[in-house]
């Protein structure tokens, strides 16, 4: 019966995979693939063989163990997401310097210098700002600053007559290429992998110099170089289009333009609290930016706005954040029946995962079975529990469908879905470019991760 | 009336409570849509209209990627000379083509024109756009929502009475198109402005030359005296009057607003001028 339970969990996940693709919520598709799975987990133990239950120990609750049914329920609906608060809050925070970044003017200043320096040659200008907006795109969060930082750079790219579709293209791609640094991402899906007190040496120090500086280095040179082949056999365009303004701001001082790469620096170099990073750079920048100049009150009431609308920015994934780690419990329970139907068939060897992954990026798109931002979650729920794989591996895996396959090329993703209305491109005219970018980036990075991550060890596997 | 009694600790611990953790009801000195004051559109591109074309050096500039590189003085200088240009350039092509008809001036140069819906959002609107090397595209969707709005007598005052924004629209990528065909002739696109980045100097074309020397075309081809930035307002305002108003409190910067600029009637001699009651669709 183990084997029926396997196969109803399995067509329970292409299901998931459907409804996630459709588009509908993915707060009430996790929670509701969590009471699915909770049940046929359970249920299991009522049909599976005397042999199997004995054989996972997982499956054991009830008389003769010290563990009850109401514990397990509670592991799953209420210790799960109690346990990914310390996610949410880094998401929070980082979001608040986001904010920060952008209403002292650090942004739009860092943007305006390097497009002074690229003039009007449309080339330099992209290779500068696809430079600088990866680099700042490590330590800011979310759909909020993506679209303040859109508002600046979108025009400036068409207004040099670079098409609306390339200029879309090339920024979402830098800030997905900067995303591998993000130390709020990196918290974020390394705790899809392990418990985030688990295995406390595979930490953004010790992932950036192994893997992260020569992922962004490697999706930064891939997309400046795809750019150039798009412009290549593009043609210019000149639009007639009525926006506000980015609104006139003082020039931020010079030694403020290194701040937001000061959280990323010091967690990297120090393994210095992420939290207290932004904290530290966030009010710096509002003290050298002249942002405190107003009394004791408004200021204060300043800082809880930066907060307030950063909260609003991150409000699209808090709900599914905060239901997914019930889907991360509960596949422990689903998974000895996942290894009775796929063990055999699931490859254990990390090449052949890299190579699988690599060819099978185009389900990162539209929130498919590769991305951590859709029902990759349960892929990797399935592949964790059925073959042993060490974390930083299973890590870079879905790391490199979730980054650059969902936020830098999806249009599924908030900010490319406002990107798009925002430059009035077609959508499929979008995908025509970020698709190809994907596959090279994907490729090359799958290679990277196969001679840097894997062969690491038992002390590196998931437990 | 009696004021309701107050509490002592509507005097101690409010404020107290106020300074250390903020006000609730704060919610930052951005400007939403709802606080946004309209007027009536009639009013509004009264000011418009009636604004030399000086006055829209911030609004221009502000959208030009070298703007900071710029001092006032050449923002004007720039302004007028750019202006200049469109006006010469619509004189030589009136003169060649024996028209004053954007479109069949396009033709003459040999664009397609297509007429295109595109879905619009309020964020950035989009009216037109020219494809190198000859297609020019016509929004349909903005100009379907602004000929509601130049029904009003106001508007039509203003804008003048055979002006439609079909007309300007294509005169404007007409002028693109020219750029185009002549690179090595026309001042938008030979001159160069010497811009210091630290160390760096290079010299470079300004975008904003095109977009100013397009406007100066359309209004001398269709003898329209106000600067045809106006119907960034008028169109962005028939997708969301806040938005359009936005627009305009970032033009009228610190001028008299809402109709009580003394405006000439500039528009309506250019309507007898132009005398046409079709626009560029036919």
């Amino acid at each position: 019966m183990e084997i029926l339970i396997g196969m109803l969990l399995i067509a329970s996940f292409f299901v998931l995979a459907w409804y996630c693709i459709k588009g509908y919520s993915l707060m009430v598709g996790f929670i509701g693939i969590t009471v699915i799975w909770f049940a046929l987990s359970m249920l299991g133990t009522l049909i599976s063989s005397p042999e199997f239950i004995a054989s996972n120990p997982v499956l054991q609750f009830g008389e003769g163990t010290n563990v009850t049914f109401m514990g397990i329920f509670n592991e799953v609906f209420q210790g799960g997401p109690e346990g990914w608060g310390k996610i949410l809050i880094n998401f929070l925070f980082g979001a608040w310097f986001g904010r920060v970044l952008m209403d002292t003017g650090i942004a739009s200043t860092i943007i305006r210098k390097t497009v002074e320096l690229g003039g009007d040659k449309p080339m330099i200008t992209i290779i500068l700002l696809d430079i600088v907006t990866a680099v700042i795109f490590t330590a800011m969060t979310g759909a909020g600053p993506v679209m303040a930082v859109g508002v600046i750079v979108l025009p400036i790219l068409m207004s040099l007559g670079i098409p609306k579709a390339i200029a879309l293209f090339t920024f979402i791609a830098s800030v997905g290429a900067g995303s591998y640094l993000n130390p709020v991402f990196f918290a974020q899906y390394r705790a899809f992998v392990l418990d985030p007190d688990q295995l406390l040496d595979f930490n953004l120090g010790w992932f950036a110099n192994r893997w992260g500086y020569a992922a962004v280095i490697i999706a930064v040179v891939v997309s400046i170089v795809m750019t150039a082949i798009y412009l290549k056999s593009s043609k210019k365009s000149h639009a007639w289009a009525a926006q506000a303004a980015p609104q006139a701001q003082k020039d931020a001082p010079g030694y403020a333009l290194v701040l937001p790469i000061v959280p990323v620096i010091l967690n990297i170099a120090f393994e210095f609290s992420v939290i207290a990073g932004f904290l530290i750079a966030g009010f710096i920048a509002l003290a050298v930016c002249g942002k405190f100049n107003k009394g004791f009150r408004e200021n204060i009431q300043y800082v809880n706005k930066l907060m307030y609308d950063g909260t609003v920015d991150t409000a699209p994934l808090v709900g599914f954040i905060a239901c997914l780690p019930m889907f991360n419990t509960v596949a422990k329970y689903a998974s000895p029946y996942f290894s009775t139907v796929l063990g055999p068939v699931i490859p254990s060897s990390e090449l052949f995962i890299c190579i699988i992954f690599a060819i099978c990026m185009f389900f990162s798109l539209f929130r498919g079975p590769l991305t951590l931002v859709g029902c990759g979650a349960a892929t990797l729920g399935v592949l964790k529990n059925v073959a042993s794989f060490p974390a930083p591996f299973l890590y870079c895996v879905f790391a490199i469908p979730t980054i650059t396959g969902n936020l830098g090329s999806c249009i599924t993703q908030s900010w490319v879905a406002w990107g798009i209305s925002y430059t009035k491109t077609d959508s499929n005219d979008f995908l025509k470019l970020s698709v190809p970018n994907m596959y090279v980036i994907g490729v090359l990075l799958y290679v990277l991760t196969f001679f840097t991550m894997s062969g690491l060890g038992a002390e590196w596997f998931v437990q | 009336m009696k004021e309701p009694k107050r509490r002592w600790s509507d005097s101690v611990i409010r404020p107290i409570k106020k300074t250390l953790l903020g006000d609730e009801s704060y919610h930052g000195l951005d400007l939403k849509p709802e606080d946004v004051v309209v007027a009536p559109i009639g009013e509004v591109m009264a000011d418009l209209c009636a604004l030399p074309w000086d006055a829209w050096c911030g609004y221009v500039f502000a959208r030009e990627p070298l703007n900071g590189k710029l001092s006032d003085v050449k923002r004007y200088k720039l302004m007028r000379r750019a202006r200049e240009c469109g006006i010469e350039w619509a004189q030589h092509c009136a003169e060649r083509f024996s028209t004053h008809s954007p479109r069949k001036i396009a033709e003459e140069l040999g664009a397609e024109i297509r007429f295109d819906k595109v879905p619009q959002g309020q964020d950035r609107v989009l009216f037109a756009e020219y494809v190198e090397p000859n297609s020019i595209f016509i929004y349909d969707d903005a100009l379907e929502k602004t000929r509601r709005l130049i029904g009003d007598d106001a508007v039509r005052r203003s804008i003048g009475k055979g002006v439609h924004p079909c007309d300007v629209l294509m005169a404007h990528e007409v002028f693109h198109l020219l750029e185009f065909q002549n690179k090595e002739k026309i001042w938008t696109q030979t001159y160069r402005e010497t811009i210091h980045v630290g160390p760096i100097t290079h010299r470079s074309s300004l975008v904003v030359l095109g977009e100013i020397a397009s406007m100066g075309f359309a209004s001398e081809l269709l003898d329209i005296e106000y600067n045809p930035y106006a119907f960034d307002i008028l169109m962005t305002w028939a997708y969301s009057p806040a938005a359009g108003m936005t627009l305009y409190d970032e033009v009228m910067g610190y001028h008299p607003r809402f109709g009580r600029i003394d405006k000439t009637t500039a528009g309506d001699s250019s309507a007898e001028a132009s005398g046409s009651t079709q626009d560029c669709k036919g």
